[in-house]
């Protein structure tokens, strides 16, 4: 390899998201968007995989979302950051994949009559936070897909209520109450499967 | 210290298959080619429509059709001095 190409490329791993952008739709080079994929496609493939439980599934949603991504590159707006904007074509993508395959499926955990009381408002972080990893695997594969994706972007992503509520197209206050709902339905998972052993490993 | 949902995300992201990268590559540069081809294939279309409909020339292609036709000059035609004969 030239001494000129190596320098472009070590230049392309310094570029921020939106300057490779620019110059992806500018020049239409492949190699700016391949420095996006390799940012991301780890990311993205891990949440594929937390929410359709299925490693071919996973590999192949992979894919179509970075299609997707390419081929609405030019609609990104920079309202909220790249990643953003991509983890929510991921969860979008998920959950419409999911609908398409199971017609009657239960997307977000409904109203389980045990709401309302002050001890559930206030269910602990660390119901979910603290769990041991193996554990957490098994509960979350239990868990409806919306509260996987709401619990990801939560707690992963470290995204604000208001921006879930963007990716989700929902209100603040039923994001709230969703992830309430999350976190209880998470606990009567562990529960059912292990008991009353305490959460941490 | 990461929470158990990252340390889960992190052992899920070390499972990208690497031939990920090869296939989404060869659809960025299908795209590529394919948005060349459209640049190059739609003005040319747009002109034939235009000639078809009894329309003029597009500007952008005008010089274009003068150098065609100064290429099919007859080569048993001597050429015409520009300048007068200095003997």
């Amino acid at each position: 390899m030239t001494a000129v190409a190596t320098r472009k490329i070590l230049n392309t791993a310094a570029l921020s998201d939106s300057q490779l952008i620019a110059l992806y739709l500018q020049e239409q080079d492949a190699r700016y968007f391949s420095q996006l994929y390799r940012r991301y496609a780890s990311k993205v493939f891990a949440k594929c995989i937390s929410m359709l439980a299925d490693h071919g599934m996973a590999r192949d949603a992979t894919q179509d979302v970075f299609i997707k991504v390419l081929l609405n590159l030019s609609k990104f707006t920079e309202q909220s950051s790249f990643s953003t904007w991509v983890y929510s074509i991921t969860y979008n993508y998920c959950i419409d994949l999911i609908r398409k395959k199971k017609k009657n499926i239960l997307i977000f955990t409904e109203d389980m009559g045990r709401m309302g009381t002050e001890a559930d408002a206030n269910i602990p972080d660390s119901v979910i936070l603290e769990m041991e990893t193996n554990r957490l695997e098994k509960v979350m594969d239990k868990l409806p897909v919306g509260d996987k994706a709401i619990l990801d972007m939560k707690y992963t992503d470290d995204l604000s209520i208001k921006e879930i509520g963007e990716v989700l197209n929902k209100t603040e206050s039923a994001i709230k109450m969703q992830i309430m709902r999350a976190k209880i339905k998470a606990q009567g998972i562990y529960e059912d499967m292990f008991g009353t052993e305490p959460i941490g490993a | 210290m990461d929470n158990s949902l990252k340390k889960l995300q992190a052992e899920r992201e070390a499972m990208l298959p690497p031939e990920l990268e090869d296939r989404i590559s060869k659809h960025v540069g299908t795209l590529s080619l394919f948005s060349n081809v459209i640049e190059v294939f739609v003005p040319n279309a747009l002109q034939v429509v235009v000639r078809l409909v009894g329309g003029e020339d597009l500007p952008c292609l005008k010089k274009y059709a003068r150098r065609k036709a100064h290429e099919n000059m007859d080569w048993r035609t001597p050429p015409t001095p520009s300048l007068p004969d200095p003997l």
